[in-house]
């Protein structure tokens, strides 16, 4: 078979996988949880391949039906979307695995081929967003984004999770209309909905309608800046992430958020530009609010006693970083951003898939409540402790090497201000994180001796938050393994192809 | 409601609503309509079969598995038809150089893949709108 | 006063023949010794077997990295085997230890000849760089004999507390740790190293895991990160700006920038000085030093807190220097930035050393007059840096003689905390007002704490007396080559020397001369393996003492010279100094007699219980509010908001678009 359909192939898979759960047998048995890694192995495979495909061949393009782009949908498979997808595959199917036996406490059995299907869809939105090259593919797939992570916070079925995801589905509309209405603006003005076309367009015409790109561009990125929480409108973060079950945190937090920042990149630099990104200075907007969102949402993480909560707080601190890089609207600058978004990725997940482990065994939420907990489940404590070293910004730690990279961009483009930002965040983030490590495995728990015992969860939770921790650590140590991949995303991103 | 008058018209008229439902379908590609208003006519047919007799004898006429199989059939039948495309050589839901029987022009059976990729969403939003329709009645 | 855990004590006098423990420390005690003086008699190069052996070792390519592994080999090996064989508990520890700190020795030949590089290429981005050098040598040394030292006194003093194991782990992690500290090249090596130092140090420190421990360790913690975070955007202010990442001479790109060379010196002033005890950041020394067991206080004063002047050392001697090509004479114009930041070091260096022996003598508790004396000595050490920075070229005598203290505070430092263990380890009293009249008892450890008291003061004939009279010819030449204040810094060296004189009159009176109490009628004697490694120490403080210049030619002038600092200049005024010079005894008698002075009248006007106002307490005026503050505005200010912000959630969008629409605007000519 060709490997030019691979991303097809991903595609199908999950879609496939997601409607063929409910004409399948009723009881969650052995055969469906097979079937369910089975089918997100596949599409991995399938990722995998296409990403092999292009770092061998080049990027290429893939259209629907075979129309040309004027008049069909596109699909981009260049190296930003085959390692963006790879990377989304990979830590999506660490989750599933995760999932199978941590859903057992947050919802009654006969709802996980339900809670499955909402996820399998999801992962099918995100991977479409990564291909697409096309304005309105781009928006359908966020409106099923957005229904479907609302499905998967209030399918547990309690008061709060309604409200949160009541709130989670009002914001998200919102910014959904914005953004429809920016698309419908730059239709207005170029007559193309392929992002390829509309950035040819628009680079000969923003002189003659200025006004009307501009207005679009506004409400696009404000509408996305609500999906990606960006700083005063983060504010459904909070509760849609603190409230949901943990794998559905976590697949949020560290997955669906920042497909949303991949948006607005490609609105930025794939189809506005960088040069007239420039001269409209965006950047400088842009980066105000990450600097803001970087330092407030590490204060109102401090004062968090809900542990999921906190970890939602900083998850908004981390986004800082990231709309950061992209704001300096450089080629080190979107590196740098790129290279976060994976380390983040992966340090939040592991962050939240111990937490849920946590709860899991012990019923805890409560920050005071975890002393000595550290002796009781060892193994779970070191992904969360490795992790939090991440985040402060210890060397050997991918966190490191993310902030070492945005530093250096920032300080290329000639703004040393945020450096001081940045590394204030990071300060920030030790005076929340270290007192959890420190309770965990110094202070004494009422309960128990402090002896050390391993953890008694299963072990289908325990690998993948020891594939994550060890990841972290290498990902720390030889980060030219993730960075020579993305330096190369840069130059074919940032100009127009 | 248990209205008698009512009972006999709806058992009249369905059919011929039906009738209407899969005529809109079946000429998407020619006239106006499609699978998305066809569907939605079948749907709203027996969802007047519903309000006259009773969620019980509906949930008979159309149980739960059903609807079920309906739906994930008609994505699946979609993804069928787009690998077709693939397999003959060109790009997913390729639709004359896949081979598929294209006719002449205003005829019924032409535009190759357009006709049956309708029949798929006809029966899925038919389905989907009864199911939407069940649940919430069936919490009451 | 801290309750401490009054167990009994499993140690006895009986039956220590037996135990496997005893003997290979016996070896190793005597090997390492042997080493130190083997090289010095060239009896290595003679002895033809034992010298291909050591060539072939060090000869080997990567044996940096060997260094640096051996312990953390040592630790993972610790952890098994200390749980399957209790009777070799601290063993691996041990030999591990002794393994290394022989390879360490044996280097010394090559590095003689000229240094050893080695680079582990694309870990961490850019690789790590080791090199190994006179300087860092000279540190190494330092480090494995005071580690071979500890380890033995750790494994007697160890079996009172419980958690052994983790305990000999951390310290081998902290070993290795501090090992590539001095090892590296690199600024991103050091700082790797510098953090695992801060986090497997914080480990050492609240191994009594009491609410005080932590809570001291909290203050460590956060301090050390906070330093780290300070050298770490110090170092890549100077990658970006400079370009230079390894510890090379910049001082002419430095000249270039111009706000940003002070803050980039600021940054490292303070990241380093935070792990120094520098003021006014030395607040975690004495809070962790009371809460945590002694061997713990040995390393840290002895190594840990050297690891910050080394570091300030290697950023100012070399960042902030012209290149060798560029001198032409202490004139040259290119000093200028180095001179006015070691002004500044040499002043916070003169109160560090006031405000340390001030604090030190209003103490009780024996632990933290130790802490703020280590805090003073390291107000000498900063001022012998900064009178290097300061004076430039014609710096070398306070590189020098920074570099000789670093070395014999470590001797007598660890040698005085060590006999404060045995101290509290046979009385379980720490408090020197209720000790007395234990010269009886412990005769041998008395005449240690004597040795060292006469060390720190700066007795002739003890080491101290030769590197406080370089640091004293240092102060000197500031005055003299540079500003006419430093004639008062001159001053207040000797009333620091004078009241580092009155405290330990009173340290040794107290504890070892007094009158008893009833209650330490039934004390055992001295322990036979602490007194071990006790006395190693304390023989070296006499042997320097006694031949000051050994050190000097052998080590530090090779380490001056490869710096930018004047051949002539060295060769004329360090080169075989005379250290009993009548000059020399009469400054050291002047300030023996203004101790005496100060401590008799010390003690009739009860002048060593001053409470100082409040406010004066940096921790209380700086470091606290400014928690609260934070605390207060997240209390009160925003978590109101936070919710409140949930309800406006659609007006905030309108606002924002409105603002993104109006700044997008302004750019068209509407």
């Amino acid at each position: 078979m060709s490997s030019i359909h691979f991303p097809i192939y991903s595609l199908i898979i999950l879609l496939a996988a997601a409607v063929a759960i409910p004409i399948m047998r009723k009881n969650f048995d052995g055969f469906m949880k097979t079937f369910i890694i089975a089918a997100l192995v596949g599409a991995w495979l399938f990722s995998l391949g296409s990403l092999i495909n292009v770092f061998n061949h080049g990027p290429h393009v893939y259209n629907f039906g075979s129309w040309t782009e004027t008049i069909g949908v596109q699909l981009m498979i260049d190296e930003f979307s085959a390692i963006m997808a790879f990377v989304i595959l990979t830590i999506a199917g660490l989750i599933v695995v995760y999932s199978i036996r941590d859903m057992e406490h947050e919802i009654p059995l006969q709802q996980f081929g339900s809670y499955y299907i909402l996820v399998y869809i999801l992962l099918f939105c995100m991977v479409g967003i990564t291909y697409t090259n096309d304005l309105f593919n781009m928006y359908v797939f966020m409106e099923i984004l957005s229904l479907t992570s609302c499905g998967i916070i209030s399918i547990k079925r309690k008061k709060e999770n309604f409200l949160a995801s009541f709130r989670y589905l009002m914001l998200n509309t919102i910014g959904s209309l914005s953004v429809l209405l920016g698309i419908a603006l730059l239709y207005m003005v170029t007559g193309h909905l392929n992002m390829g076309e509309v950035g040819k367009v628009i680079a000969e015409v923003w002189q003659s309608y200025p006004i009307n790109i501009l207005v679009s561009l506004g409400f696009m990125i404000t509408g996305l800046s609500i999906k990606a929480a960006l700083f005063p409108l983060h504010i459904w973060l909070p509760d849609a992430h603190s409230t949901a079950p943990t794998p559905s945190s976590a697949l949020l937090s560290g997955l669906v958020v920042k497909v949303y920042i991949f948006c607005a990149a490609k609105i930025l630099f794939r189809m506005i530009g960088q040069d007239i990104v420039i001269a409209l200075d965006v950047p400088t907007y842009i980066t105000y609010f990450a600097a803001l969102s970087m330092i407030m949402g590490s204060i109102f993480a401090i004062g968090q006693k809900d542990i999921k909560r906190l970890l939602a707080y900083s998850s908004v601190a981390q986004i800082g970083y990231i709309f950061l890089g992209l704001g300096l609207a450089t080629a080190q600058g979107f590196s740098a951003a790129l290279f976060h978004i994976i380390s983040h990725a992966l340090m939040k997940t592991g962050l939240f898939l111990s937490a849920g482990a946590i709860i899991y065994n012990k019923g805890k939420r409560d920050i005071r409540e975890l002393d000595g907990i550290g002796y009781e489940m060892p193994i779970t404590m070191g992904v969360f402790t490795i992790s939090v070293l991440g985040m402060i910004g210890i060397p050997g730690i991918n966190g490191f090497m993310s902030k070492i990279y945005l530093s250096f961009a920032v300080l290329a483009a000639d703004k040393p201000f945020f450096l001081f930002v940045i590394l204030a965040s990071s300060f920030l983030n030790a005076i929340y994180y270290l007192p959890i490590v420190i309770a965990a495995f110094l202070k004494e728990s009422k309960e128990r001796k402090n002896i050390m015992v391993l953890d008694a969860i299963p072990k289908s939770m325990i690998f993948p938050m020891v594939v994550i921790g060890v990841s972290c650590v290498i990902m720390g140590l030889f980060p030219q393994l993730v960075m020579n991949a993305i330096e190369q995303v840069a130059p074919t991103f940032l100009t127009l192809n | 409601m248990d209205d008698l008058i009512v009972k006999t018209i709806t058992r009249i008229i369905i059919p011929f609503i039906q009738v209407y439902g899969i005529y809109i379908v079946l000429h998407g590609h020619i006239s106006p309509g499609g699978g998305f208003s066809g569907g939605a006519i079948l749907g709203a047919s027996l969802i007047l079969y519903t309000l006259a007799f009773g969620y019980k004898d509906a949930a008979k006429k159309m149980p739960h598995h059903v609807g079920a199989i309906l739906e994930s059939g008609a994505i699946l039948w979609f993804l069928a038809l787009g690998l077709i495309g693939i397999f003959a050589g060109g790009n997913f839901l390729t639709n004359r150089d896949a081979g598929f029987y294209m006719g002449n022009l205003s005829m019924l059976f032409n535009a190759g893949l357009i006709p049956l990729v309708t029949l798929g969403i006809g029966a899925k939003v038919a389905s989907t709108m009864i199911t939407l329709f069940h649940t919430i009645i069936e919490e009451d | 006063m801290y309750q401490y855990k009054t167990s009994e004590v499993k140690v006895t006098s009986d039956g220590i023949l037996f135990n496997s423990t005893i003997i290979i420390t016996l070896l190793a005690f005597i090997l390492g010794l042997l080493g130190i003086i083997g090289y010095s008699t060239s009896f290595l190069e003679e002895s033809s077997v034992i010298a291909t052996f050591a060539r072939e070792i060090v000869n080997f390519q990567s044996i940096l990295l060997w260094i640096i592994g051996l312990p953390l080999l040592a630790a993972a090996l610790s952890l098994y085997i200390d749980s399957k064989w209790s009777r070799g508990k601290n063993l691996v520890t041990i030999i591990g230890t002794c393994i290394t700190y022989l390879i360490i020795v044996g280097l010394y030949p090559q590095v003689l000849e000229g240094d050893v590089h080695y680079e582990l290429a694309k870990v961490l981005g850019t690789g790590l760089n080791f090199q190994l050098n006179i300087i860092s040598y000279f540190l190494l040394v330092m480090t494995g004999i005071l580690w071979l030292m500890t380890v033995i006194y750790a494994s007697v003093y160890m079996q009172q507390e419980d958690n052994q194991k983790k305990f000999n782990f951390w310290l081998n992690v902290t070993f290795s740790s501090i090992l590539g500290t001095i090892l590296a090249n690199d600024f991103f090596t050091m700082f790797l190293f510098f953090e695992m130092m801060t986090i497997s140090s914080y480990f050492l420190v609240v191994h009594k895991t009491s609410k005080e421990s932590i809570s001291a360790g909290n203050v460590y913690i956060f301090m050390g990160i906070g330093g780290g975070l300070c050298v770490l955007l110090a170092m890549i202010l100077t990658k970006v700006y400079t370009g230079v990442t390894g510890f090379m001479p910049a001082a002419y790109e430095l000249s270039q920038l111009s706000g940003e060379k002070y803050i980039i010196a600021v940054l490292f002033l303070i990241g380093f000085g935070m792990k120094a005890g520098m003021l006014p950041f030395h607040i975690w020394l004495p809070k962790t030093y009371v809460v945590t067991v002694t061997p713990v206080n040995v390393i840290s004063s002895g190594v840990m807190i050297k690891i910050g002047a080394y570091g300030l050392v290697r950023v100012f001697s070399t960042l902030f220097t012209p290149s060798i090509d560029a001198v032409q004479g202490y004139q040259q114009s290119l000093w200028y930035i180095s001179r006015n930041i070691g002004a500044v070091m040499i002043w916070l260096g003169i109160i560090t050393m006031l405000v340390g022996v001030f604090m030190a003598l209003q103490q009780g508790n024996i632990k933290k007059m130790l802490a703020y004396h280590s805090i003073s000595q390291m107000g000498y050490i900063i001022m012998g840096i900064g009178v290097a920075t300061y004076l430039g070229y014609k710096g070398a005598m306070g590189f020098v003689g920074s570099f000789y203290h670093i070395f014999n505070h470590t001797l007598f430092k660890s040698l005085l905390f060590m006999v404060a263990g045995v101290v509290y380890l046979r009385t379980k009293e720490i408090d020197m007002y209720k000790l007395g009249g234990l010269w009886r008892k412990m005769p041998f450890t008395a005449a240690l704490c004597l040795i060292a008291a006469l060390g720190i003061t700066g007795m002739p004939l003890f080491n101290g007396f030769a590197s406080k009279s370089i640091l004293h010819h240092a102060i000197d030449e500031a005055y003299v080559y540079g500003h006419y204040s430093f004639k008062y810094a001159e001053v207040i060296f000797t009333i620091a020397s004078a009241g580092t004189v009155c405290s330990f009159i009173k340290l040794f009176g107290f504890v070892f001369l007094k009158k008893p109490n009833e209650i330490q009628k039934d004390i055992k004697g001295d322990h036979l393996l602490m007194c071990f490694a006790m006395s190693g120490l304390a023989l070296l403080i006499i042997i320097i003492g006694i031949a000051p210049n050994f050190i000097l030619n052998n080590f530090l002038i090779p380490a001056a010279q490869g710096l930018n600092f004047d051949a002539e200049f060295i060769e004329r005024y360090i080169n075989n100094m005379d250290f009993f010079h009548i000059n020399e005894l009469m400054k050291a008698l002047k300030v023996y007699l203004l101790g005496g002075v100060l401590f008799i009248i010390g003690v009739k006007y009860d002048l060593f219980h001053i409470k100082l106002p409040t406010w004066l307490n940096i921790e209380k005026t700086l470091f606290r509010p400014f928690y609260r503050g934070i605390e207060s505005l997240h209390n009160g200010v925003l978590n109101k908001y936070d919710l409140s912000l949930v309800k406006y959630d659609v007006v905030i969008y309108a606002y924002m678009l409105c603002m993104v629409l109006y700044v997008l605007l302004q750019h068209t000519s509407l």
